[in-house]
């Protein structure tokens, strides 16, 4: 009787754990993993139009390039409109044979006009949307970021493969979701990188004209609107205060032109304080950075020490002008880039709650502080 | 209700309650031992997660807002902070219900002192990660703050993808927890009925907690006043005080007893 019992619970068990796969079963094949997302203004007004791009996995074979060729490309994209991100994507999936994924959604680019208008309603819909990771990449396009969609994958087999790769380089920034997601419910800004895309002959192709994607500079955004972009000098400076900076070259002239060294930055620290003075409050924003010379032409031939020490205080120099120029500009555009709000409501409340909120930290007095670089001269 | 809507999209709710209902069940049945050992043998595995977690996600705090800790003290606050959380993390009360069951020596107590500052150091340190991470503004709009906090850490990384064996391991010691509290009540309604066998007691109690469950899931409304309104709230923090208030009682009683006599 004992064994039969046994057996009874035994066969229970099975049947309860055998059926978990019963409701919830997803096959691969069924799946389209979206692997970017590009979004715009819709033509008409209040609408918003998506662009999807995902692999076609029948399609890719292992040793076959991705672009043009007899066999077509390995990738896709749809793109729909409609009033609201969800119902947009329910009608791209309307249209679809497999069912949408987001989990595997790497990057998303919001286009220029959409981002002036404010990006709101996309970040409602990400927190909203369990799959998505707020790990997610945000990149800004020039245009339309369906634009963006369109660039030729040369050394990568997909184009969403391109913008990830290009955003784990740490160029200038690596903005992803979460940092939107915060600065929208803390009001404060950001910056995303500024793709651009030429046309350019590429070798690789038979000489025929493809697309060429690449970052230009960066885009400002207050709270979720794109405030205004800044070029390449300034963008660089940015980043550096913002910590996302990654290995960078900074030449430095002197003896009118006549000399010139380069110095290969491999680490970027920045460090942001903030003091109450009479005059309100005051940020000083500490910049350091350590590299190795990779080139030098001196016309005077100086001894190593004294080149050292011209070098670095020209690039002290250098370092300085680029962020005032940055921070500048992003005060005239009222963006609170470096999230210099964040510190005053840390750690003065109460000026934050009364002053800081409606004038945004953005027209708040602050100044740059010390630099110090260290150089190893190869 | 987190991890069916994430995860388990399709499966019925009824389905994972009945699963988790009988694994709890099971392990309640078990006795008072075997649910130690278990706890025993998932200790280290879970501390070691703990860690884990901590160190992987202390790399993108802003500890800045640590100063903010202290700028944003509102004293009148707290009383009504502290009855709100108390009422969750409180539950460990229960035990007081199981202590005469115990002998208590020196070695016994030092132990349940080390094990509280250890859950305390733990909770404490994880959900300052939370706020550290995300701070205050977002980190309240998010429902499973934690959850996020292990997926939005890199794509390529270990812990980002990982985030289903950290689930597993939090509903683990969840049904560890579950089992205990499980026991707690049926050693009371064996006590209070005069009922020596515990083993239908549990399927009893099982049975009747997954009903409510089923029930709070059909009404999620319901689900969310009950978490959160003043009354209720209070009504849990009476009920986990009772023992206590059999302590005062018995010291009034004693103090009287020792008047008179």
């Amino acid at each position: 009787m004992r064994c039969w019992k046994r057996l009874l619970h035994a066969i229970m068990c099975a049947g309860l754990l055998l059926q978990t796969g019963c409701w919830s079963k997803v096959e691969v094949d069924e799946e389209l993993f979206v692997l970017a997302l590009f979004v715009d203004k819709g033509e008409k007004p209040g609408t918003v139009e998506v662009t999807i791009s995902s692999p076609l996995p029948n399609r890719m074979m292992s040793g076959q390039p991705a672009s043009g060729g007899s066999s077509g490309k390995s990738y896709t994209m749809v793109t729909r409109t409609d009033l609201t991100l969800p119902d947009t994507i329910r009608s791209i999936q309307k249209d679809l044979t497999r069912r949408i994924n987001f989990g595997h959604t790497r990057e998303i680019v919001v286009g220029r006009d959409y981002a002036k208008d404010g990006i709101a309603d996309l970040l409602d819909w990400i927190h909203m949307e369990p799959s998505l990771h707020i790990s997610t990449f945000l990149t800004t396009a020039p245009g339309k970021a369906k634009e963006v969609a369109k660039l030729t994958p040369v050394y990568e087999q997909l184009p969403s493969e391109v913008l990830r790769k290009m955003m784990m380089q740490h160029t200038l920034f690596s903005t992803k979701l979460k940092e939107s997601l915060i600065a929208r419910f803390s009001k404060v800004g950001y910056a995303t990188n500024l793709m651009y895309m030429t046309e350019a002959p590429l070798e690789s192709d038979d000489d025929s004209s493809q697309q060429w994607a690449g970052i230009q500079g960066a885009a400002v955004y207050q709270e979720d609107r794109l405030s205004g972009t800044l070029p390449l000098r300034e963008a660089r400076a940015l980043a550096w205060g913002s910590g996302t900076l990654g290995k960078q070259v900074y030449t430095v002239y002197w003896d009118e032109g006549k000399s010139h060294a380069s110095v290969l930055f491999t680490s970027f620290d920045a460090h942001r304080k903030v003091n109450m003075t009479k005059q309100g409050p005051q940020f000083t924003i500490y910049l350091q950075a350590t590299g190795n010379m990779v080139n030098r032409m001196d016309a005077k031939h100086r001894n190593a020490t004294e080149m050292t020490q011209l070098v670095t205080d020209l690039l002290n120099k250098k370092a300085v002008e680029e962020l005032e120029s940055a921070i500048n500009m992003t005060q005239d555009m009222r963006a609170d880039a470096l999230k210099l709000g964040l510190l005053l409501e840390w750690k003065y409340p109460g000026y934050w709650d009364r002053d800081g909120r409606q004038v945004g930290a953005s027209d708040l007095p602050w100044h740059s502080g010390a630099l110090e670089h260290l150089l190893r001269i190869s | 209700m987190f991890y069916e809507f994430l995860y388990m999209r399709d499966t019925p709710q009824w389905f994972i309650q009945l699963l988790i209902g009988v694994a709890i069940c099971l392990t309640a049945r078990w006795g008072f031992t075997t649910l130690v050992y278990i706890a025993d043998g998932l200790f280290i595995i879970i501390l070691v997660s703990i860690i884990f977690l901590i160190v992987m996600l202390s790399g993108d705090a802003e500890f800045q807002m640590m100063s903010a800790l202290f700028t944003h003290i509102d004293i009148r606050r707290v009383p009504y902070n502290v009855v709100n959380i108390l009422c969750w993390i409180g539950e460990w009360f229960v035990f007081l219900f199981m202590t005469p069951q115990f002998s208590f020596d020196k070695r016994m107590l030092r132990n349940l002192l080390l094990a509280n500052a250890l859950v305390i150091l733990a909770v404490l340190f994880t959900w300052m990660l939370v706020i550290l991470n995300f701070g205050p503004h977002y980190g309240s709009q998010l429902k499973y703050p934690i959850l996020q906090l292990i997926r939005s850490t890199s794509f390529t990384g270990l812990v980002g993808n990982a985030d289903p064996i950290f689930i597993g391991l939090w509903i683990t010691s969840m049904l560890v927890h579950d089992a205990f509290l499980v026991y707690v009540g049926v050693s009371c309604m064996g006590r209070l009925f005069k009922i020596e066998e515990h083993k239908p007691l549990i399927t009893l109690l099982m049975g009747t907690v997954t009903v409510t469950a089923f029930q709070y899931t059909r009404n999620p409304t319901i689900y969310q006043k009950v978490e959160s309104e003043p009354g209720f709230i209070v009504f849990w923090m009476i009920i986990n005080g009772i023992p206590v208030y059999y302590l005062l009682l018995s010291t009034i009683r004693s103090r009287l007893g020792s008047r008179k006599g």
